[in-house]
């Protein structure tokens, strides 16, 4: 009898390891896999900028290195939302051209939430040194799998890239992975949305999903807020459209996958990379 | 663990390399355990 209520005891014990095992790994392991990756993107995404930049160039261009991020700024009012009226103006033009996919699988574009900060942002700020580089960003792959998905947020294969006409959709991780989209939920109408990719740096608008509801139904939707609720199976969200949007789906609620939030955002300015230095 | 450890064959140096085995592959199927359970909690947000 004893024996019997020994291993039984030590049933439990292993049982509530290996359950503290799988929260640690859902929360910080997996979060880990994910700033490897996004490290490693991080040095990808800009050869492939400076490659696709010297091949639309046709070649004979020396194109400048590293991103144009930081050469950027967004206007913004005293709550943080886009003064709309001091961007460039925007329009495709007639001259312009889709760019190539990278692939599935590879860096496709840099996302960033200026109106999110980082850790180290909300640090620096208190000392004066508040960049928009240290905002809340993220390299964005392309393709949708769960594959994918690990190393961050993911482009849908199936939709236009980033900057371009249409509505181009990218997904993310809500709670695991990093959670780049853990705080979608704090996003307002107004905020900005900065997308870089290889044709230039893209700025988008977050507007109210009700507003700029295509078609389809909400579940729920906040009032105030930038986000709204759907169905997993509500592929009205990521189908193409009039204009040019970048819509964000993530898990909903945080730690489940029954529902999505959504953020749709609208794109006001569009900065086309110059990938000619001024010639004498 | 010493009980399990003495139940397998061989001298103690083949014991050893066994147990690393056993351990290497017990980690990696709880690994692919975990990636399924997480799907229930985290999709990665994708429609459809």
């Amino acid at each position: 009898m004893r024996t019997v209520i020994r291993r039984i005891g030590w049933t439990f014990i292993w049982a509530g390891v290996l359950v503290f095992a799988f929260v640690a790994y859902q929360l910080w392991g997996t979060g880990l896999v994910t700033a490897r990756e996004q490290v490693v993107a991080e040095r990808d995404i800009v050869e492939y900028f400076e490659t696709e930049r010297v091949e639309a160039s046709g070649g004979d261009r020396e194109a400048p290195t590293g991103s144009n991020y930081g050469t950027f700024e967004v206007p913004l009012d005293e709550s943080g939302r886009v003064i709309e009226d001091d961007l460039p103006t925007f329009n495709f033009g007639e001259d312009w051209l889709p760019a190539d996919s990278p692939g599935s699988g590879k860096p496709l574009a840099i996302l960033t939430f200026p109106s999110m900060e980082t850790r180290a942002e909300s640090v620096s700020r208190k000392i004066g040194l508040a960049d928009l580089d240290d905002k809340l960003s993220y390299v964005v792959y392309e393709g949708e799998s769960l594959t994918t998905l690990r190393k961050g947020p993911a482009h849908y294969l199936d939709t236009p890239l980033p900057g371009e006409p249409g509505n181009s959709a990218i997904a993310g991780h809500r709670t695991t992975y990093g959670a780049p989209f853990g705080r979608l939920n704090e996003l307002r109408a107004g905020d900005p949305i900065i997308v870089e990719t290889s044709t230039g740096i893209h700025t988008y608008v977050v507007r109210d999903p009700e507003v700029a509801q295509p078609s389809g139904n909400f579940i729920s939707v906040h009032e105030g807020d930038g986000w709204g609720i759907v169905s997993p199976s509500d592929t009205w969200v990521v189908s193409n459209r009039d204009g040019a949007w970048l819509t964000l789906t993530t898990c909903h609620p945080k730690r489940s996958a029954r529902q999505r939030l959504i953020v749709f955002a609208e794109l006001v300015a569009s900065t086309p990379y110059d990938a000619a230095p001024e010639e004498d | 663990m010493k009980k399990m450890f003495a139940m397998l064959p061989g001298p103690a140096p083949v014991r050893v390399v066994l147990g690393a085995a056993i351990i290497v592959v017990a980690l990696a199927l709880m690994l692919v355990l975990f990636e399924y359970a997480g799907r229930y909690f985290d999709q990665g947000g994708t429609l459809g």
